[in-house]
């Protein structure tokens, strides 16, 4: 394979999962933080 | 406020979400139009698209269900009651689509049965021979021939499946996701394994990712990389819309859009290695090029592939894996169909989920069977065209008019910060009131001068207006009607 066809790959790769990834480890720690929230009793309607 | 199912979960919402999203686009359909727009070049105009049309709009419609707690025509209804009707229009074109998409998953349960047996072992030929046997496929659309046995079967199964998923509301449907999701993920990942070790495989690959960069002066790649995200993210159907009112009112929207959105895209990305290093050894095997043996649509999934995979060590087990996936792949976008127009028409009449959900399983079956016949395939086509062409797209287009022009994005975009992991900036206005609206505009003009120059895959002009034109005007005049006449007591209170 062509130079090219790797660095769009690998480009394309970093764009999709990479910002796949960022997006679901920012949702646990929402996630987790609601939870600890909630454990101590906070009113957060969230 | 009267009482609404509710997910279990976050993570069950999300993966229905994006089971809905990924479907059989993303296998045989991303593949072949990034082979044929410039290879890797094309990765760039679908990533653009995706940013600027497929993202900005999933959360749109995640922000309409979630905020109005309602299905698409009772969501769009409160911002003007007129607007309903694009909520009717869209789960018009999705019942429509869950009408064939079926009979494909139908298909899909044959195979599985006949990946034991592999009668469609013996070269290409053999292989469209025999997926033209199983269809009892006549010469045209106007040969309706008779209804397949196995694929009537076939159809009664999937119907049944959906029916059994849906009945019990969102909360049985969150646990299914569970097994949908992942697993044809996981199967995909055991083919390709498979296809990157066999001869070939690298040629094929070669063909599906060296860029053309010349491809990206072409409007027409611009366009199909639009398509491809809208079609994909199953935008335009209420879906979205509908799975997101069964979330509480203070859920994230941003964060769960992007993520719907990156899933889907990867997935197709990642299909296409799997796709292609098949493709490659099939051309290897057979001593053709490549340009011979690709094929996009239920060619690649009934006739290249069983072709490819005969020809494999141990083919009956990986013809199963590739079967299992395409159910499962398809099943949970037929069933997140089903559940739109089963949502919207509990909340206008107010019956119960089972009723609505085995009422409509059952009007699908019987609509079904016309895509059963032997002239099954060529409707199929033709209304798939059209749905795809004249109804999302459309749809896609008035949602942007309804909350970019009527509704206010700046309203809605507030909201969606106040309860979203991240805020969205001022762009997603942008693209709400603009750049979408346009693009999507643009694919319409584009689309209907290219099916006035040319008619449809060689169609006869009748068959392109009966099952063409006149469905997408029945649609249009059904949703007037749905949205003219009277709902139960709470709807018109809530309207």
């Amino acid at each position: 394979m062509s130079l090219s066809a790797w660095i769009t790959s690998i480009a394309v790769g970093i764009v999709l999962y990479g910002g796949l990834a960022w997006c679901i480890m920012m949702a646990v720690r929402t996630e987790r933080k609601k939870h600890d929230r909630a454990e101590h009793g906070s009113s957060d309607p969230r | 406020m009267p009482h609404r199912d509710r997910w279990a979960s976050r993570p069950a919402f999300i993966m229905a979400a994006v089971g809905s999203a990924i479907g059989l686009g993303n296998l045989w359909r991303f593949p072949m139009v990034a082979y044929e727009n410039g290879g890797g070049a094309f990765l760039i105009p679908y990533i653009v698209a995706l940013i600027t049309a497929g993202i900005p709009l999933v959360i749109l419609e995640y922000a309409v269900g979630q905020y109005f707690q309602g299905s698409s025509p009772g969501a769009l209804g409160k911002i003007k009651k007129p607007f309903a009707m694009i909520g009717w229009w869209a789960l018009g074109v999705g019942a429509t689509i869950s009408f064939y998409y079926a009979v494909i998953m139908g298909w899909s349960w044959d195979y599985l049965v006949f990946s034991f047996t592999q009668p469609w072992a013996g070269g290409s030929e053999n292989a469209a021979a025999f997926f033209a046997h199983v269809l009892r496929r006549t010469s045209g659309p106007g040969e309706i021939g008779v209804i397949s046995w196995p694929v009537l079967i076939g159809l009664a199964a999937t119907w049944a499946c959906i029916y059994w998923i849906i009945k019990k509301g969102v909360l049985r449907v969150g646990k299914v996701v569970m097994l949908t999701v992942p697993l044809p993920a996981l199967l995909t990942l055991l083919i390709l394994i498979r296809g990157v070790t066999l001869p070939g495989a690298m040629e094929g690959l070669k063909w599906y990712l060296t860029p053309d960069f010349s491809a990206l002066l072409s409007g027409k790649t611009w366009l199909q990389a639009y398509a491809q995200v809208f079609f994909s993210l199953s935008l335009g159907f209420g879906i979205l819309t509908a799975y997101a009112s069964y979330l509480p009112k203070r859920s994230d929207i941003s964060n769960n859009a992007f993520i719907t959105s990156f899933a889907d895209a990867g997935f197709a990305f990642f299909a296409g290695f799997s796709v292609f290093s098949i493709l490659g050894y099939l051309a290897q095997a057979q001593g053709v090029p490549i340009a011979q043996v690709v094929e996009g649509g239920p060619g690649l999934a009934f006739v290249v592939y069983p072709t490819a995979i005969s020809l494999m060590p141990a083919a009956p087990l990986i013809a199963a894996a590739f079967f299992l996936t395409l159910l499962t792949l398809g099943i949970d976008s037929a069933f997140s169909i089903v559940e739109g127009v089963v949502a919207g028409v509990r909340d206008k009449w107010n019956i119960s989920q089972n009723a609505a959900a085995g009422g409509f399983c059952l009007f699908g079956f019987v609509v079904g069977l016309l895509f059963a016949t032997g002239a099954g395939l060529y409707w199929l086509d033709i209304v798939d065209h059209w749905m795809n062409n004249y109804g999302l797209v459309v749809i896609g287009f008035l949602e942007c008019i309804a909350i970019g022009w009527f509704y206010g994005t700046k309203k809605l975009r507030d909201y969606i910060n106040e309860v979203s992991d991240f805020q969205i900036g001022w762009w997603w206005d942008l693209f709400i009131k603009w750049i979408t609206p346009l693009a999507l505009g643009w694919a319409l003009v584009a689309n209907v001068v290219e099916e006035f120059k040319t008619p449809y895959e060689g169609y006869p002009t009748w068959a392109l207006i009966a099952g063409g034109w006149s469905v997408v005007a029945l649609i249009i005049i059904v949703a007037a009607i749905l949205t003219a006449i009277p709902g139960t007591k709470r709807e018109r209170e809530e309207m």
